[in-house]
């Protein structure tokens, strides 16, 4: 299986990754730094932040995979670590957290960058009935940049929070993915977003280590899924879209 | 179902469980007939259920005689009615509970808009206290963040449920919907000679952070949890196979699954 929302642990991998997923059976995880979780992180934070998620990968080669952490209000020297990262270290995505809403015309360079790698694009979101941040994503601004870019591969991460309402919102676009990921263990949430978008369209992730593992998994467990369907939710789509990237790597290349 | 496999041999006991639809998630339902199913998959001993209509409805009684009926068609499902201290009528609510057979008596302080230092909570001890009944105190029933705008409840602060825990004297309690941070703010709240032997905290809420269980089976905190899944509500296969995966010793488990659940339900002592 797949984790396909991961953290790292100060600056590298919490140390129960590898083992917890060992005994879960889940081999390879798919994360980004956030660093300190500043929700605008200066651009050296984010250089920081995406150099810690370099070398977890380079030490865990084959049980990590990287997202391209980004503060879009950093521009084009953001956007050029970005293209480093991915064409120089192997980074398969990009991650936008809440530096800014996730259709602001800042964020259509990245997105463009997105597009032209097959790069997935992991983007919080979360409708919170309390502490929502000022410029945190919901499934509004996930469906509003889909519409822009058709092309562009996109996750909805936390399954949008609100989950009833997010689904609704999303379902049109079929280039958004959501994950399940993060602490809330509502009740058939995940058998719930199955039935609505189906389950190509859903990823298993944990959002650890804030959130546990085997917590996130159970939900998946707990969603009775047959086995094609728990095979694609935990596996195939978030294999799918990390071949699609690899596969293209080399085909886009950037000349400084 | 193999990597649900060590939970299932446990035989476990889920101390927190409803019964009846969560008013504004259509999928958060659970019929008796569902609840006996999950006794079935998962090996349950025995199940703590209350219903939901008597968190939402005008009155409390009306869920409790519904679930009074649900339970005697399976004694595994064990009636824990939810009494509203501050409702008229509720003492010979309570002792019509008491005489029906309750297993426990649930309290809900945030979607019923009382304190826990109200004066009636500390009379409801006193009544259920020759007993040795259950008492149990739900801090939250689900996450702040997702509760529908219109219905908002704010979760029982930790400090109340501190003195909570003096207030039952020894009492049977369990608190149910803290997560491990803030039962350890309870706990620095606590007297330095208060005993904790008849207090448990349910698992439902404790899912962050990563390999949560076995942390606090390293904080030699394994006898003071225990497992309930908050079903329908919540997924329960989400504290289930925390439960089962953890990196623990099996006496741990077997603490966490069922035997902390045992010693403090055991307790009762019905003749009053």
């Amino acid at each position: 299986m797949i984790d396909a929302h991961i953290h790292l642990y100060g600056s590298d991998l919490h140390p129960e990754t590898l083992s917890e997923g060992s005994r879960l059976g889940i081999t390879l995880f798919v994360g980004s730094s956030l660093l300190n979780y500043t929700p605008q992180p200066t651009y050296e934070e984010t250089i920081q932040a995406n150099d810690d998620m370099a070398k977890a990968i380079r030490n865990h080669p084959g049980q990590v995979e990287g997202y391209c952490y980004v503060n879009p209000r950093h521009g084009h020297k953001s956007l050029m670590d970005f293209r480093r990262r991915v064409e120089e270290q192997g980074f398969i995505g990009l991650k936008l957290w809440i530096a800014t809403l996730c259709n602001d015309p800042l964020v259509f360079p990245y997105v463009e960058q997105a597009i032209q790698y097959k790069a997935p694009i992991l983007v919080h979101a979360w409708k919170k009935t309390i502490s929502q941040f000022p410029y945190e994503s919901t499934a509004h601004h996930v469906a509003d940049l889909a519409a822009r870019y058709p092309e562009a591969r996109i996750i909805m991460a936390h399954l949008g929070g609100q989950m009833e309402s997010a689904i609704n919102i999303i379902e049109p676009y079929e280039n958004v993915y959501a994950d399940t990921s993060g602490t809330p263990i509502g009740g058939s949430e995940v058998g719930y977003a199955v039935k609505r978008l189906g389950a190509k369209r859903i990823i298993f992730g944990s959002d650890l280590p804030f959130a546990c593992m085997a917590s996130n998994l159970g939900k998946i467990v707990g969603a009775n899924l047959s086995e094609t369907d728990f095979r694609l939710v935990t596996y195939e789509n978030m294999k799918f879209l990390i071949d699609e990237v690899k596969q293209n790597r080399g085909l886009v290349k950037t000349v400084y | 179902m193999d990597l649900l496999k060590p939970f299932i041999d446990e035989h476990a006991i889920d101390v927190t469980a409803f019964i009846g639809s969560w008013p504004n998630r259509l999928q958060a339902s659970a019929e008796q007939k569902d609840l006996s199913r999950m006794a079935d998959r998962y090996q349950l001993k025995g199940v703590c259920i209350s219903h939901i209509a008597s968190v939402f409805g005008y009155d409390t009684r009306s869920g409790n005689e519904a679930l009074f009926k649900a339970c005697s068609q399976d004694n595994r499902l064990w009636p824990f009615a939810i009494i509203n201290p501050t409702d008229e009528g509720w003492l010979q609510e309570l002792q019509w509970a008491i005489d029906s057979g309750v297993r426990g008596i649930r309290l809900i302080p945030g979607y019923h808009q009382y304190k826990l230092d109200h004066p009636a909570v500390n009379r409801l001890i006193e009544i259920i206290e020759p007993y040795r009944l259950p008492l149990h105190v739900c801090a939250r029933l689900q996450d702040e963040r997702l509760q529908h705008h219109r219905f908002y409840t704010e979760a029982v602060p930790v400090h109340s449920l501190a003195s909570m825990i003096s207030a039952a004297g020894d009492n049977p309690l369990i608190i149910s919907g803290v997560n491990s941070n803030e039962k350890d703010e309870i706990s620095r709240y606590l007297h330095a000679d208060q005993s904790i032997d008849h207090v448990l905290y349910d698992l439902w809420h404790v899912n962050g952070p990563l390999a949560v269980i076995s942390q606090l089976c390293q904080k030699g905190q394994a006898s003071q949890y225990a497992f309930g899944s908050c079903t329908p509500i919540q997924t329960a296969e989400a504290t289930i196979l925390q439960l089962s995966a953890a990196n623990i010793s099996e006496s741990d488990r077997r603490l966490l699954c069922c035997g902390n659940a045992e010693r403090l339900l055991s307790m009762v002592r019905m003749s009053g």
